[in-house]
C-alpha cells in the first residue's frame, strides 16, 4: 500500500482561478446549485477541464461555499473524478466479474505494457460495465468494444499513439 | 401509558432519560465500555466498533455510542466473544499503520496503547502494514504523523463543530484514507486553520502532536477543551 | 392531460406503425459487439428499399440474449437473427437470404420466461414515450390515481408480497408504509441504480430498455407515500442510462406524467438523476443518501432508517430499480395476480442476468422459486465446450458460491440464504470445473478492499488482511494458521462492520471455504491434509 495522497503546495490566485473557471461559476449561478449539488459540479468541471486540479477544487469550494478539505475529500473519495491530469486518449479495461474470468488481467496488463512512457495515452481499470455478454470489455475513446484480446488491446494502444 | 425508563447492562438496573444512548447510560452505571472516535460533546459516528454491545433479541450487536437507550433493553457489555471482537479490532489497528510505542511521543499518553494493554494484547497476529506515509511539520506549533493516525476523525469532527474552521477532513477512501488540511496541503500553508490546538488535544494517539515534543514527552491538556465542549452544550440546550 | 388521453395517444401511435418492424437491440450489451452500425445500415439500406413504405427500423432495448448480439428481430412474424453484420441489412429488410439463419425462439431460455418486469423490454423505443403508451405503459399510473387511494395502493403492495430487489428482500410493502405513515409534509423517492456488483446488469438494461416503467413506479410511490421528489441515483459508469432516462424525464413531463398536475389529477411529483462516480459502496442507501446530499459515500449506522430520517433528513423511501418496476403491472392487474407467482415467501418473478462462463449468457426472468439448475443448465446451457460447472456465484461480492450440487436450490430468499448465499441483485455467474476457487476468493475481496469506505475499522484494515492472506495462500505460501485467521478475520469483519458491505465482504470466502475447502487445502504448504 503506498500514499495516494501527498499534501502538495498550493498557491491560488484567487484572480486566476476566477478566470480560468469562469465557465463553471457562470453554470452554477444559471442553475441556481447550492452545496447539495457538489457531485454535480465536480461532473461538470471535469468534463469541461479534463480533471480536477487543485485550483479546480478551490474555485468550486468557494462558489459552493464549502470549507476546502471537504470538496478535497469528496473528490478523491470517487474513483471516477481525476486529481491529475489524463493523456488524450484513454483506454479503460473492465475489471468486473465476467470480464476478469474472460482475462481481463492479462488486456490490463498487455495495454500497461503497451503504453508505458507514452504521455498521450492513459490505461485504467473499471469495476464491471454492465455488458457482460461481450465480455471482455474495453472501453477507448468512449467507445465500447465487446471481444477483447490481447492483440486487439496492443492495436487499439498503438493506434492512439499514432493519432498522437 | 409509556414504559418505565428503565434497562439492563451488565445485569446492573440503569435508568436512563429520553434519547440517551446505550454508552452514555453504562457510563453513568460504571460499566466500561471502551471507546476510540467517541468523544464528549463531538458528534458520534459509530466508527471505531470497539463499543460493540450485544442486545438481548436482536441478531445484531449495537454500536453502544449511537444506539439510544429503550425501557426494557437488555444489555451484555463484556462477552468473551465481545472481548475477543474488540481484540481482533486494535490487532487490525496496530497492523495497519505505524505503531512502535518505544519511538512515539504519545508513549506512556495514548489511548490506543491503554486499550492494548487493557485487552492484554502482546503480540499481533495479522501482517504489519507498515505503509510510508509521511511527517508534516510544515505548522509553525504543531505536526501530524500519519503513520500514528487511526483514522478516529476526531480531528475533523472538533475542527469542524466547536473550532468552526473545517480544516480538516478525510481524503481517498478505504485503506487509503488520510486525513488532510484544507486541499491536502501542508498544514502550515493552510488558509482556514486557526493554531487553536483542538485537534491536537483530543487526538488518542501520536499522530497530531506539539512540535517540539520529544519520545514519551506528549502531556495533553483537555480541560481546557472540555470547557469549550461543556459551553457549547450548554448553549444548545439552552440556546 | 386527461387519464383517457392514455388511450389516445396509444391509438395514434399504434396507428403509425408500419406493417413490417425491424427492431434492432441497442442496450449496452450489443452496442458493444456493433448494434449502431447495424441499426445505421438497415436505416440506410432501407431508404433505398422497395419495402420502405411498409417497413421502418425501430431502436429497442434489451433482447436478453446479450451473447448473441447485435440481436435484429423482424417483426410482426418475429424472426429474430443473432450475430448480425451490417452486411446483413438487405437479406432482414427483405425477410430472406441463405445466410441467414433465425435464432430458435422456442428453446428453454426464451421460452421458460415469465416477463413482467421485462415485458416491454426489446419491444418499446425507449427513446419514445408514444411507443411505452403504446404498449401499456402508466397504465397503472392511470388506475392508482382513479381508482384508488394512496393508502389502497399501500395495501396492494403490501399484499402482493413483493420484496425488495436490491438484494437484502426487505419486505417493500412495510417500507412504503413507514413513509405513507409520516406526517412530514417534506418527503422523498429514491431510485437506487447503483448497480455496482460486477457481473450483474439487470437494472442497467431494465433501464436502457424501459424507462418509463420505473418512472412509472417511482410516480405511484410518490402518490401513495405523499413524496413530491424523487431521485434516480445512477452509476457513472453507466451513460447510457443517464441519456435514455433524462430524455424519459423530459418527455413524461411534457406530457404531463411528471410535474404539478400529473394526469389532470392534480398530483405533484418529480424525478431527477444523480450521477454516481465509482463508489460501489454507494449502493448502500445511507451512504447513496450521503453521496446525493453531496458528500463523501459514506454510510452511517442504522437506526435511524431512511424511512424516518433519510435525505436531508426527511422521511424518504429507497427502492431498486426492479422494485419500482414491478409496481405498475401490481397495481394493474393487483396484488392477488402478482402473488399467485413464485413462492410462499418469495412472490413475484425475478431478473437475473446471467454470465461467466456459460454458453447464453444474458437476462432472464422467471418465477421466484426455480432451481437454479432450471436457469443456468436448461435455460442458459451450462458451460460451454462441455466442461462441468463448478459453481454458481449469485449475488456479487456481498454474496456467495452454490456448488454444483446444489444447484437444485430455488431461488427464494430463505432457501438461497439457507446454503449461505444470496438473491442478491440478480447477478449469476457460471464457474465452470477449471475456476480456482481461492483465486475468486481474493478477487472478490481485492474488490472489497477497493471499495470499503474507510470509516470503520474492521471492514477497512480486515479486507485488506484478507486479501493479503488470500494471496498469500493462492502463492501457495499459506500455512493452516493462515486459514483459520481467514477464518477468524471473516468472523469479525462480519459482525462488526458497520454497514452491509463490510458485513457481507467475507461471504466469499466462508462460502468458497465451506463448499470448496480442497482448493486451499491443496494449496496449502505441506500439502493437503492426509
Amino acid at each position: 500500500m503506498t500514499d495516494s495522497i501527498t499534501n502538495q503546495s498550493v498557491a491560488l490566485d484567487l484572480g486566476e482561478v476566477d478566470a480560468r473557471f469562469g465557465s463553471i461559476g457562470e453554470w452554477i449561478a444559471s442553475q441556481g446549485l447550492s452545496n447539495g449539488d457538489l457531485m454535480a459540479v465536480l461532473h461538470r468541471t471535469q468534463a469541461e477541464f479534463g480533471y480536477l486540479d487543485r485550483g479546480a477544487l478551490g474555485f468550486v469550494a468557494r462558489a459552493l461555499r464549502l470549507p476546502l478539505s471537504r470538496v478535497y475529500g469528496v473528490a478523491s473519495f470517487y474513483h471516477n473524478f481525476r486529481l491529475t491530469p489524463h493523456g488524450r486518449h484513454e483506454i479503460i479495461v473492465c475489471t468486473g466479474t465476467a470480464c476478469h474470468i474472460a482475462g481481463a488481467t492479462r488486456l490490463l496488463e498487455e495495454a500497461h505494457c503497451r503504453a508505458v512512457g507514452l504521455k498521450s495515452v492513459t490505461v485504467g481499470s473499471t469495476r464491471c460495465l454492465g455488458p457482460c455478454g461481450a465480455a471482455p470489455v474495453v472501453v477507448a475513446d468512449g467507445e465500447l468494444l465487446g471481444g477483447q484480446t490481447a492483440e486487439s488491446v496492443s492495436e487499439i494502444v498503438a493506434r492512439a499513439r499514432h493519432e498522437s | 401509558m409509556t414504559a418505565e425508563r428503565k434497562m439492563r447492562i451488565n445485569d446492573v438496573q440503569v435508568k436512563f432519560e429520553e434519547g440517551e444512548t446505550v454508552l452514555a447510560c453504562a457510563r453513568r452505571a460504571g460499566v466500561r465500555i471502551p471507546t476510540l472516535c467517541h468523544f464528549d460533546g463531538l458528534s458520534d459516528i459509530g466508527a471505531c466498533r470497539l463499543c460493540l454491545v450485544e442486545v438481548e433479541g436482536s441478531a445484531q450487536l449495537a454500536a453502544s455510542c449511537v444506539t439510544r437507550a429503550e425501557p426494557g433493553m437488555v444489555i451484555r457489555c463484556h462477552t468473551t466473544r465481545l472481548a475477543e471482537y474488540r481484540k481482533v479490532i486494535l490487532e487490525l489497528l496496530l497492523a495497519e499503520r505505524n505503531h512502535v510505542c518505544s519511538v512515539c511521543v504519545a508513549n506512556g499518553n495514548c489511548e490506543l496503547q491503554d486499550l492494548a494493554t487493557e485487552h492484554q494484547i502482546d503480540h499481533v497476529r495479522f501482517d504489519y502494514q507498515f505503509p510510508a506515509l509521511g511527517v508534516d511539520l510544515s505548522h509553525g506549533q504543531f505536526g501530524v504523523d500519519h503513520n500514528r493516525c487511526i483514522l478516529c476523525t476526531r480531528c475533523v469532527r472538533v475542527c469542524d463543530e466547536i473550532e468552526g474552521a473545517h480544516t480538516w477532513d478525510v481524503a481517498g477512501r478505504g485503506g487509503t484514507s488520510r486525513v488532510i488540511t484544507d486541499l491536502a496541503q501542508p498544514w502550515g500553508e493552510s488558509q482556514t486553520c486557526t493554531s487553536c490546538g483542538k485537534c491536537v488535544e483530543l487526538c488518542p494517539t501520536g499522530a497530531l502532536f506539539p512540535r517540539g515534543t520529544s519520545v514519551g514527552g506528549l502531556v495533553r491538556d483537555r480541560g481546557r477543551i472540555e470547557l469549550a465542549m461543556a459551553h457549547r452544550r450548554h448553549e444548545s440546550c439552552h440556546g | 392531460m386527461s387519464p383517457d388521453d392514455l388511450d389516445g395517444i396509444a391509438a395514434r401511435e399504434n396507428a403509425s406503425r408500419k406493417p413490417i418492424q425491424i427492431r434492432c437491440c441497442t442496450a449496452a450489451g450489443c452496442l458493444a459487439v456493433g448494434a449502431e452500425s447495424v441499426r445505421r445500415e438497415l436505416q440506410g439500406v432501407l431508404e433505398q428499399h422497395p419495402l420502405r413504405d411498409q417497413t421502418e427500423v425501430i431502436g429497442v432495448g434489451c433482447m436478453r440474449l446479450c451473447g448473441f448480439g447485435p440481436l435484429v428481430r423482424r417483426d410482426p412474424d418475429g424472426t429474430t437473427f443473432a450475430g448480425v453484420r451490417p452486411a446483413d441489412a438487405p437479406a432482414i429488410i427483405a425477410g430472406q437470404g441463405p445466410e441467414l439463419t433465425p435464432l430458435d425462439m422456442h428453446q428453454p431460455f426464451f421460452r421458460n420466461q415469465k416477463s413482467v418486469v421485462l415485458a416491454n423490454c426489446g419491444i418499446v423505443d425507449p427513446e419514445r414515450i408514444e411507443s411505452t403508451i403504446a404498449a401499456g405503459g402508466y397504465r397503472g399510473l392511470r388506475d392508482a390515481l382513479t381508482l384508488h387511494s394512496p393508502a389502497e395502493i399501500v395495501q396492494f403492495v403490501t399484499r402482493s408480497g413483493l420484496r425488495g430487489r436490491g438484494g437484502a428482500g426487505y419486505p417493500t410493502g412495510v417500507k412504503w408504509s413507514i413513509v405513507a405513515g409520516s406526517t412530514d409534509p417534506n418527503k422523498h423517492v429514491i431510485c437506487n441504480a447503483d448497480e455496482g456488483d460486477p457481473g450483474a446488469f439487470k437494472d442497467r438494461t431494465i433501464l436502457e430498455s424501459d424507462p418509463h416503467r420505473v418512472m412509472e413506479g417511482m410516480v405511484i410511490a410518490g402518490y401513495a407515500t405523499g413524496a413530491r421528489t424523487g431521485y434516480v441515483y445512477v452509476r457513472g459508469e453507466h451513460p447510457l442510462v443517464t441519456d435514455r432516462l433524462q430524455k424519459a424525464i423530459d418527455q413524461a413531463r411534457e406530457f404531463g406524467l411528471l410535474g404539478t398536475d400529473i394526469l389532470g389529477r392534480g398530483l405533484i411529483f418529480d424525478i431527477e438523476i444523480r450521477v454516481g462516480a465509482g463508489a460501489y459502496v454507494c449502493g448502500e442507501e445511507t451512504a447513496l443518501i450521503a453521496s446525493i446530499e453531496g458528500g463523501r459515500g459514506i454510510p452511517h449506522p442504522r437506526p435511524p432508517y431512511p424511512g424516518k430520517v433519510g435525505l436531508w433528513g426527511a422521511p424518504t423511501l429507497i427502492n431498486n430499480v426492479e422494485t419500482y418496476a414491478n409496481i405498475g403491472a401490481i397495481v394493474e392487474n393487483g396484488p392477488d395476480w402478482y402473488s399467485a407467482i413464485g413462492t410462499p415467501t418469495s412472490r413475484g418473478t425475478k431478473v437475473f442476468s446471467v454470465a461467466g462462463r456459460v454458453v447464453r449468457t444474458g437476462l432472464v426472468e422467471v418465477p421466484m422459486g426455480t432451481p437454479l439448475r432450471e436457469i443456468v443448465e436448461v435455460m442458459c446451457g451450462g458451460a460451454p465446450k462441455g466442461a462441468r460447472i463448478k459453481a454458481v456465484q449469485t449475488g456479487g461480492p456481498a454474496g456467495g458460491f452454490v456448488p454444483e450440487p446444489l444447484l437444485d436450490t430455488p431461488v427464494d430468499y430463505e432457501a438461497m440464504a439457507a446454503i449461505g448465499s444470496i438473491v442478491g441483485s440478480g447477478g449469476m455467474i457460471v464457474l465452470d470445473e477449471t475456476t480456482d476457487m481461492v483465486e475468486m476468493a481474493r478477487f472478490f475481496m481485492d474488490f472489497c478492499r477497493d471499495e470499503s469506505c474507510g470509516k470503520c475499522i474492521p471492514c477497512r484494515t480486515g479486507t485488506v488482511q484478507m486479501h493479503g492472506l488470500l494471496e498469500r495462500i493462492g502463492r501457495r505460501e499459506g500455512t493452516r494458521a493462515d486459514v483459520l485467521r481467514l477464518e477468524l478475520l471473516a468472523d469479525v469483519v462480519r459482525h462488526t462492520s458497520l454497514c452491509g458491505l463490510g458485513r457481507s465482504a467475507p461471504n466469499p470466502v466462508t462460502s468458497s471455504l465451506r463448499h470448496f475447502r480442497g482448493d486451499y487445502e491443496e494449496k496449502l504448504r505441506g500439502g493437503p491434509k492426509s
